[in-house]
């Protein structure tokens, strides 16, 4: 009798010594984590550079005889920046198989911007009528658009979310976390 | 066996099970008691990590996000040669067999090339080709850094950061749909000749417009950002 209790007594023990030796993966807390987050999605995760060219051709002809031929050619820098817009909000979720769910709105393009300072005109040919700084401006708005959906074309949003979900699961990886999942909520039509 | 032997060994058995009971006892006691006590056994790990380390780690988080793409589009020939480039002295220099200059040189095969596709730069010309070409500049993880690169004081940290390179560069190939300038006829040989001439032009102007400088840049800014998240006053960069 005295042995089965000390043989009791011994494997209880024993089973609290090993589990006293497991390392417990670090916790973490949520409101911590989500700073982290933010801290590393304020900045866009993917940035196109663009050196775009533009070019305005304009020629008119009245019965035959050119009246008008217009040529302007040059050159402009613009960045286009994709990611996440923060104000849309971030959820993180605890998942009963231990795991996380990351809720963010979808990735969407943050910023266009014309480096006017960088202007490099090519040639231009004002026959019949001048080129005004207006003409230049109306260009680059153009071209803006254009290189938006070409950016697009060039998965600028898809790139920005695969960038955004590796970050996102290396930072938990460092909590010992590494079942992370995602929900992406789409953009609002506005 | 004998019963007077079963007793002693049944003894011996109950005073070892004592002495490992304490020993597991005495143990724990001190594991619960003393902050950083360890029971580390071979076969469990427990790995605690420098804080070098940790900053390798969370370094690796934003290697790829560096990563910048330059879509630049150059104009041939306007963006290849000088405009004050005089290019009747140039021929002239070629005719009499003069001494030229590798610049020289170059300029002239700029000339044939471009007589070749029906632009005779002589005059002013309005004709031209405009070329897109894909450069991708980031960090070189390949040297990537070791923990001997972070220097740590106090709340500071001194990082040397890896060399950012152009990682990619491609020449696309433009199509009717695509190309949104007016069309020049160029033949496929005489298009190649062009395109190997520009490329290694290419790379050097995109990198004398900042590319790696704004790779580099972006890199610095994600770093800082999860450093100061992570409780680091102040990061400065070295080369």
């Amino acid at each position: 009798m005295k042995q089965k209790i000390l043989y009791k007594y011994f494997l209880i023990l024993f089973q609290i010594f090993l589990l006293s030796t497991c390392e417990q993966s670090t916790s973490f807390s949520k409101p911590v984590i989500e700073n982290q987050i933010r801290g590393l999605l304020n900045l866009p995760t993917v940035e196109f550079v663009y050196r775009d060219i533009i070019y305005v051709g304009q020629e008119a002809r009245f019965f035959g005889i050119k009246h008008l031929d217009k040529k302007l050619l040059f050159s402009v820098d613009l960045i286009i920046d994709a990611g996440i817009d923060l104000t849309k909000g971030i959820e993180i979720r605890n998942l009963q198989d231990g795991g996380i769910q990351i809720s963010l709105s979808e990735p969407e393009i943050l910023k266009v911007d014309a480096d006017e300072g960088s202007i490099h005109q090519f040639f231009v040919k004002e026959w019949g009528g001048k080129v005004s700084r207006l003409d230049y401006y109306d260009e680059i708005v153009k071209s803006k658009n254009s290189i938006k959906i070409d950016a697009v074309e060039r998965n600028i949003l898809l790139k920005a979310k695969k960038n955004t979900e590796d970050i996102i699961i290396k930072l938990f990886s460092v909590y010992g976390i590494t079942n992370v999942s995602f929900m992406w909520r789409a953009l609002s039509v506005r | 066996m004998s019963g007077k032997l079963k007793k002693r060994f049944m003894k011996k058995i109950i005073i070892i099970a004592i002495f490992l009971l304490f020993i597991l006892t005495a143990a724990l006691v001190l594991k619960f008691i003393i902050p950083g006590f360890s029971l580390s056994i071979p076969f469990v790990y427990n790995t605690r990590s420098s804080s070098s380390d940790i900053i390798l780690k969370e370094i690796n988080k934003v290697s790829t996000l560096s990563t910048v793409e330059y879509i630049y589009k150059s104009v041939f020939p306007f963006d290849f040669y000088e405009k004050d480039t005089d290019w009747r002295i140039l021929l002239s220099k070629r005719t009499k067999g003069d001494k030229l200059t590798k610049l020289e040189i170059e300029n002239l095969w700029l000339f044939d090339e471009c007589q070749t596709i029906g632009i005779n730069l002589i005059y002013q010309t309005y004709d031209f080709v405009v070329i897109t070409s894909i450069v991708e500049a980031g960090m070189n993880i390949g040297e990537f850094i070791d923990p001997e690169d972070i220097k740590i004081e106090g709340k500071s940290v001194t990082l040397r950061m890896p060399e950012t390179i152009i990682t990619n560069f491609t020449i696309e190939d433009s199509d009717s749909t695509s190309y949104n300038y007016p069309d020049l006829n160029v033949d496929p040989l005489n298009w190649k000749k062009i395109t190997n001439y520009v490329e290694e032009k290419i790379k050097l102007k995109v990198i004398e417009d900042g590319v790696l400088k704004t790779a580099e840049k972006r890199g610095q800014d994600f770093i800082e950002s999860i450093l100061i998240d992570s409780g680091w006053d102040n990061i400065i960069f070295v080369q």
